[in-house]
């Protein structure tokens, strides 16, 4: 019981930040929802026009709906190695956008570069300092276009990531995805709930 | 991996210790200046984007079922004997419809046009675009050598504006959406070859960005540790 009522308050603290953030953007007259339906609509026809190996799995066609529900490791990957910056950069850039919609592209873009410097498979003071530097960019313009913008712990985690390639090397060596396809293949597990009791059984299995 | 991990950083630990044998501190520069670590211009190297390619010795491959049994065209002949390969021009030449490159497929035009669109290193050593229209392999002292006949885009017009000069480290371009009328002859085993993810820009223009080749298909990886003097320690591991 001790841990549903810590949950409870977690639950609450949250509202009450999102409540606050929500209060402080409607304050500044920015709103949270930069994209209209009708600009998802735009996204999403674009999306179906690209074409990409058989290998590679693309993001889902209706991005920007509930529909497709989580994504994917994979499909977030290849959202921001081409698929969203080009599509932003498309219609905010060249096809008209507001002042607000072309920082946000160019914004994207930071981003899709900062990660591309930051899991390459090799690492160097060079490296860190590009990653470090698209990064920033990143989130200087995304306080720029939301400047109510509460900001999460990953925003700062991301700035020590520099330190992180320089002492371990590239990304692809610490990484957690191997642990979180753990994590999956443990959940999908059948137990009867008694954990403890049949602990060595399942250490034997990996 | 977790031990691999360990026992990278082991390595690292005692290479930042004073009293590390000489031999290592020759190893580091050798290492050093055999894998540089990044070299201007040429940033899609180090995310592995040619490994696949880099790493193709003996990693190429058909299935039976995607010989083609038609005769080959006059096209894929006419460009085969004005290719530079140093190969006699009337030799037989066997069609396939598939390949397997370090375990991806390229698959010709006709087949998939997904499959088909490539980045390959030219005769000027310059990563462009092109379409594979042929898949095909010779025969040379009982061994069998493969090449791909790719049409090459041409690049933009030089009043077009590209977007993406910009951002350069995005790795993507504007290309012509118009092919070259000649046939590139690409052996499989000797150049970098990727493939390429597109989209149409405006109505004469494309945007293309090479593609990092799937991480899952990996056997095995590399870990680089970097010193902070510039060291690095490549040890490969087993995922």
């Amino acid at each position: 019981m001790e841990v549903d009522d810590e949950a409870f308050i977690a639950e609450e603290l949250v509202e009450e930040l999102a409540a606050e953030v929500g209060e402080a953007n409607n304050q500044q007259g920015v709103p949270a929802e930069v994209l209209t339906d009708k600009e998802i609509n735009k996204i999403q026809v674009e999306l179906c026009s690209i074409e990409r190996p058989s290998w590679h799995r693309g993001p889902p066609k209706n991005l920007g709906d509930a529909e497709h529900g989580k994504l994917k490791a994979e499909q977030w990957r290849s959202a921001i190695e081409f698929d969203l910056p080009v599509t932003l950069l498309k219609l905010w850039k060249t096809e008209g956008g507001d002042d607000r919609r072309q920082k946000l592209a160019h914004s994207t873009m930071c981003l899709a570069i900062a990660i591309r410097w930051g899991v390459s498979h090799v690492a160097s003071a060079r490296h860190a300092q590009q990653y470090t530097k698209y990064m920033t960019a990143y989130l200087e313009g995304i306080r720029d276009v939301f400047p109510g913008h509460s900001w999460r712990p990953n925003h700062h985690a991301c700035l020590h990531l520099h330190e992180f390639l320089l002492r371990y090397g590239p990304m692809h060596g610490w990484w957690m995805f191997p642990f979180e396809r753990i994590i999956g293949v443990l959940q999908k597990t059948n137990t009867n709930h008694k954990i403890g009791k049949h602990l060595g059984q399942i250490l034997g299995k990996y | 991996m977790l031990e691999t991990f360990c026992a990278a950083a082991r390595v690292k630990a005692m290479l930042n210790e004073p009293g590390v044998p000489d031999v290592l501190n020759k190893a580091m520069e050798i290492l050093g200046r055999c894998c540089a670590p990044f070299a201007e211009g040429e940033f899609r190297t180090d995310t592995g984007i040619m490994r696949a390619a880099a790493d193709s010795v003996q990693q190429v491959s058909h299935n039976d079922a995607d010989i083609r049994s038609a005769a080959v065209s006059d096209v894929l002949q006419q460009a085969w004997e004005n290719a530079n390969t140093h190969e006699p021009r009337s030799v037989h030449i066997t069609e396939y419809e598939r390949l397997t490159i370090v375990g991806l497929q390229y698959c010709s035009s006709n087949v998939s046009m997904r499959d088909s669109r490539v980045f390959f290193r030219n005769i000027s050593q310059e990563l462009v675009p092109g379409v594979i229209e042929h898949i095909f392999s010779i025969e040379r002292n009982q061994e069998r050598i493969y090449y791909l006949a790719v049409r090459r885009n041409l690049p933009v017009s030089a009043g077009c504006d590209d977007p993406f000069l910009p951002y350069r480290d995005f790795g993507a371009q504007l290309w012509s959406r118009t092919y070259n009328k000649e046939l590139d002859i690409v052996p499989v085993e000797r150049t970098q070859i990727c493939h390429a993810i597109s989209t149409p820009w405006g109505t004469s223009e494309m945007v293309l960005k090479p593609l990092n080749r799937v991480s899952r298909k990996f056997k095995s990886w590399t870990v680089v540790l970097t010193h902070p003097a510039g060291l690095r320690c490549n040890a490969h591991c087993r995922s």
